[in-house]
């Protein structure tokens, strides 16, 4: 076998190269008409796309706004809505796209509608019009005389010349400027962040050194004292424990919050876009009622808020073990519900959203100021790209799903996390009798109790296979029957043991 | 003209068929006609969708829309060409491929047997009906000769950036950008790869489902400084790595065109196929602008040395290939012309 180490200097080399002038080839893609270059920054886009005029209520100030309208029919149904204040009617809309057709321009037929006797009678106010109405005027001259062609190029021409300054005007790009700042605002933010997290890192490394030194100290004077002695060790070790989790959650959260600079603005502004959609959409009164019911249930039956922080705080400890290249990508809670788990992520600096089904926890998740989603798990994360999370986690959700859905979802997940990334699955055990015959059948959306076993096949089945089960939740102490023997063993086990359990799994 | 263009719409997936799909519009709209892209969902699964969007396509008079005058529709893909106009020109990218060549009878199950059975029907009565069809390539033309007795022209089209492609000294390396997907048989490459004698690297460039699996071979067989995964590159860095390679490798599983022959020739470099690979033999001169062997490790591999043991004769072959592009005159103007023609 021959080794290549020259393969990488080489890649290095040709990637170089590539970032050369002569590679750059803006200038060679094929062409486009002009119109079509303001056609995806024009303000009535939205409308466009679903097929519709701009709505009747839209008052045009400005000759450039209705330029910025590429598409001929649309343009003429606004500019006869501009100038007449009315829809074109059928032949009207059909002579002028026919001018547009032959190449007459946009100002040829905001000219002509604003020379008409109707549109003068209106009194309309609208600006821009430049020297049209002397381009039409010579037009209609110049038709009379038998020069129509030459006309005709100039009102072309024209309209031409008021597309470039207006695109050369920069109206287009000032949107984009202004998210552009926007981002810088946010991203300088998050960098004071980071270097206050590093400094409060360099202080707690400090602390430790000089802890050692003392100790150190200590340890040369030969101070003949057992007992001090050892309480100073046990101190210590106990003080490199928990500076030692500090430690990796500061780093975690340096990682993180250098991440969240350059991915939070845009997540946050599609959150808005979703947000808005969904004000409009949402009239389901049902659903809406059944989420509010639910939400109510949760708060019943799930325990109190506190109760719940303390039960998801083991899954922790699973996440201080991440290796940094894998920190520094997005975690994503599916079926978020209150987001008691995004926040306890969000306390230890985690860059966590959620998703959730329903818009009542949604929208109770938005108000403590958490970063979620209303809509399907299955939907959203095909639309994520391979290998892209970190951790991905699911409490009390896989009991809810059939198990269609349920082998989609598995599989789509391992799709996007990241290797090296867990997956926390957390449903009632129904090991215990009494979760799999009574409390389990508490919620109404429950489907079936899902077992270890046939859990942990599922994902051994879709390639996971670093698993760790945690059961978790047993009944207090005072239920269990006293008496010892093997029979009271069992029968606590069956009936008083863990509650709920957890599977842990790692992509390899 | 007023000319509707149908094509399909895969949310959050493009490849070779965008670069189609968006040619045809932009050539089009550049000689000045008005061009509008009607694109249909579409979902490969389940197969209710696909039964779906087929009866929606076929039910789709765009004869005169809103009493809009349409004079031409041309479509490109399954099911769009399943519309209605008096002047319909089917250009076929390719067919439902699940129902036809990669349809496996042993693993099929009852409802894609139906689904493949509507859509056989389906392609043989709706594409009767277009005035005049053009395929893809010779290899689509083949196919739709084979399974559904119907001829068609086979219609040459340039790959993006044609202009752009370069070529420079050969460095020591083969190169293959494509998906990571399992019909691409990177797999082939690298097994070969464990069994060169010369001093060739492999890069591999592309991102896809196969992404991991073939990182764990390479891992297996202990190629790490041999064959590298490039992941996704850049528009320039793939020509320049095209432009510096040794010699490309395109051996799919029966391509219907494949634009990675084309980007080859126009890099002047010779490339190597598999007897199976469909579309690029179309194009391959065996010994003359390549090599054309069987899809096994041993035979690539033994390509590969032959390449890299007479560079001056991989560099004359890979001008053959240009020279042989150039005598086919692929250009987007002679291609919309003929489309226009029909």
């Amino acid at each position: 076998m021959n080794e290549m180490p020259q393969l990488d200097k080489l890649i290095a080399a040709i990637r170089e190269e590539a970032s050369r002038p002569e590679y750059q080839m803006s200038a060679a893609e094929p062409m486009l008409p002009m119109l079509e270059v303001s056609k995806s920054t024009q303000p009535s886009r939205a409308s466009e796309a679903s097929g519709q005029a701009p709505p009747m209520s839209q008052v045009f100030k400005h000759v450039d706004e209705l330029l910025l309208i590429s598409d001929s029919a649309l343009f003429v149904d606004a500019a006869y809505r501009a100038l007449l204040r009315r829809p074109a009617d059928a032949l009207g809309a059909q002579t002028y796209r026919e001018k547009l057709d032959q190449g007459y321009g946009q100002m040829f037929v905001l000219a002509a509608l604003q020379a008409s006797g109707e549109s003068r009678l209106l009194k309309i106010n609208l600006a821009g019009f430049g020297i049209a109405p002397l381009v039409y005027n010579g037009w209609r001259v110049g038709r009379r005389i038998g020069l129509t062609a030459p006309a005709r190029l100039l009102s072309n021409a024209y309209s031409g010349w008021r597309h470039l300054r207006l695109a050369a005007s920069g109206r287009l790009s000032s949107q984009l400027w202004q998210t552009g700042s926007r981002l810088n605002h946010v991203e300088t933010q998050q960098q004071g962040l980071a270097t206050e997290t590093a400094r409060r890192l360099a202080e707690v490394v400090q602390i430790q050194r000089q802890d050692q030194q003392q100790l150190e100290q200590l340890r040369q004077q030969k101070i003949d004292h057992n007992t001090l002695h050892n309480e100073l060790q046990r101190a210590q070790s106990a003080f490199e424990t928990q500076s030692r989790f500090e430690l990796q959650l500061l780093r975690a959260r340096i990682l993180t919050l250098q991440q969240r600079a350059l991915v939070r603005p845009v997540t946050s502004a599609l959150a808005n876009a979703r947000a808005e959609e969904k004000a409009t959409s949402a009239t389901d009164r049902l659903q809406q009622d059944l989420d509010d019911y639910y939400l109510a249930f949760e708060n019943a039956h799930r325990g109190s808020h506190a109760e719940i922080i303390t039960k998801i705080t083991p899954y922790l400890s699973k996440l201080a073990e991440l290796t940094p290249e894998v920190l520094v990508l997005p975690m994503v809670d599916i079926g978020c519900g209150r987001g008691e788990w995004l926040e306890l992520l969000r306390e230890q600096g985690f860059d966590a959203m959620g998703l959730d089904l329903s818009a009542a926890m949604v929208q109770h998740c938005l108000e403590r100021g958490l970063h979620a989603e209303h809509g399907d798990a299955q939907h959203w994360l095909a639309r994520q790209s391979d290998n892209s999370f970190a951790m991905i986690s699911g409490f009390h959700i896989v009991e809810h799903l059939p198990f269609e859905q349920l082998f989609q979802l598995i599989c789509q997940i391992w799709r996007v996390l990241a290797p090296g990334g867990v997956l926390i699955l957390e449903t009632p055990n129904p090991e215990n009798v009494l979760v799999g015959s009574h409390t389990f059948y508490h919620d109404h959306s429950h489907r079936n109790p899902v077992t270890p076993t046939s859990l942990q096949f599922l994902l051994g089945y879709h390639g996971f296979v670093s698993q760790e089960v945690l059961r978790l939740n047993p009944y207090p102490e005072k239920d269990r029957i006293k008496e010892p023997g093997p029979f009271a063993e069992r029968f606590n086990g069956h009936l008083y043991g863990p509650q709920d359990y957890g599977i842990v799994a790692r992509k390899t | 003209m007023n000319i509707i263009v149908t094509a399909c719409h895969v949310p959050f997936i493009s490849g070779g068929a965008t670069n189609h799909i968006q040619g045809t519009v932009d050539g089009l709209r550049g000689l000045g006609h008005r061009v509008e892209l009607v694109r249909l969902p579409f979902q490969f699964a389940p197969e209710q969708a696909i039964h779906n969007v087929m009866s929606f396509a076929e039910q789709l008079d765009l004869a005169r829309p809103n009493g809009q005058r349409v004079d031409r529709v041309i479509s490109l893909q399954f099911p769009g060409y399943g519309v209605q106009h008096p002047h319909h020109i089917v250009w076929l990218m390719h067919q439902h491929r699940s129902a036809y060549e990669l349809f496996d009878p042993n693993q099929a199950s009852p409802e894609q047997f139906r689904l493949r059975d509507a859509v056989t029907a389906f392609d043989s009565r709706v594409l009767k009906k277009a005035r005049h069809r053009f395929a893809n390539s010779p290899r689509v033309a083949e196919r739709l000769q084979a399974f559904n007795s119907l001829d068609s022209e086979p219609l040459l089209h340039p790959p993006a950036l044609a202009s752009i492609f370069r070529c420079a000294p050969a460095q020591p390396y083969i190169f293959y950008p494509s998906r990571l997907e399992t019909l691409k048989r990177q797999e082939l490459l690298i097994r070969a790869a464990a069994m060169t004698r010369s001093d060739v690297g492999i890069l591999i460039a592309g991102t896809g489902g196969q992404e991991s699996a073939y990182q764990e071979l390479i891992a297996k067989l202990n190629l790490q400084n041999r064959v590298k995964l490039l992941g996704h590159i850049t528009d320039a860095e793939k020509i320049a790595f095209y432009a510096n390679c040794l010699g490309v490798f395109f051996g799919p599983f029966d391509e219907d065109y494949g634009y990675i022959t084309l980007e080859a020739m126009l890099s002047a470099k010779p490339v190597i196929t598999c007897t199976d690979s469909g579309g690029p033999l179309e194009f391959v001169l065996n010994q003359q602008t390549g090599h054309v062997v069987e899809p096994t490790a041993e035979s690539i591999a033994e390509v590969i040395d032959l390449l890299a043991a007479d560079p001056s004769r991989a560099a004359e072959m890979g001008r053959a290939g240009r020279q042989h592009y150039q005598n086919k005159n692929i250009s987007w103007t002679h291609t919309l012309e003929q489309l226009l023609s029909a």
